[in-house]
């Protein structure tokens, strides 16, 4: 099982592998994307068993990253990270097929509640 | 600005409750606060940090965390485990959390002003201008005994003026 964590921050992207780990998931194989294009490219070579996104990122928000897998067809299960939380985020998310909606900062608990139904 | 539905003292409120919560959350680090003597930090040499601008209806805001390089050396140690840090590594830690306190000050603060956006955290090194439409408050935080400057400046913004 591959994991892909997307976020233009280094020290983010540490704490989400941590967090994974903290939360049992230890097993996966995690690889990291610094921006959407760079997933995009990763996703379409790869296989990735979920993505991990930001939202908030420079060129290609991670909601246009998923908007922009499904106009493509390309299935594949999703959740969001963000540090923002708005109600129209969350429901444009969900749109997009985004499969959890997690803000920063996350506990291993959060991650654990909102990982391991998608990874059963 | 007196007729915006929120003022600086409401934003100072909402950044000094997510700085204590994102330390917690992010560091697991204790943060005091307390009155600063100034309204603008020194930047310099040895004193930098980080922005992140809101935007709403008739203002823009900035808020950000300032220190010196070893504190905010200590503060990515903190966060991410000690190591051999590049500045770029550092400035990226000491972003994410202003970018997490920004969430929770969204969050907070948007059911009073649903205008509120942000963006993303910059590195500020250069002077801090003390514009005419500018009001800005300073703390000083003590981030788990790391001395960090809490900086909020608020500009209302003026139609037509460019510059």
């Amino acid at each position: 099982m591959k994991i892909l964590v997307v976020d233009d921050s280094k020290a983010m992207r540490m704490i989400v592998k941590r967090t994974l780990r903290q939360a049992g998931f230890d097993g996966f194989d995690v690889v990291e994307a610094e921006s959407a294009s760079q997933a995009l490219d990763i996703i379409a070579s790869d296989s990735i068993d979920l993505v991990l996104t930001d939202w908030n990122m420079p060129d290609m928000t991670g909601i246009e990253m998923l908007e922009h897998l499904n106009a493509e067809g390309v299935e594949i299960r999703a959740g969001m990270i963000t540090s923002r939380g708005s109600a129209d985020m969350r429901a444009r998310a969900q749109e997009a097929g985004a499969l959890f909606f997690l803000t920063k900062p996350f506990t291993a608990e959060l991650f654990r509640g909102a990982l391991e139904p998608v990874l059963a | 600005m007196s007729d915006l539905p929120l003022d600086l003292g409401d934003w100072v409120d909402a950044a000094s409750d997510a700085l204590v919560e994102s330390a917690e959350a992010l560091l697991g680090m204790e943060t005091k606060l307390a009155a600063s003597s100034t309204t603008y930090p020194t930047l310099g040499a040895d004193r930098w940090g980080v922005l992140l601008p809101f935007s709403a209806e008739g203002y823009s805001l900035h808020v950000g965390l300032i220190s010196t390089t070893a504190g905010c050396k200590a503060l990515t140690d903190a966060m991410l485990g000690p190591d051999d840090w590049s500045e770029d590594e550092v400035a990226d830690a000491v972003g994410e959390v202003v970018n997490v306190m920004a969430g929770m000050m969204h969050g907070d603060l948007l059911h009073r002003d649903e205008t509120i956006d942000f963006g993303l955290p910059v590195v500020m090194q250069a002077h801090l201008f003390d514009g005419h439409s500018s009001e800005s408050t300073v703390l000083a935080a003590g981030i788990g005994g790391i001395e960090f400057d809490l900086i909020l400046m608020m500009t209302a913004l003026q139609p037509g003026k460019v510059c």
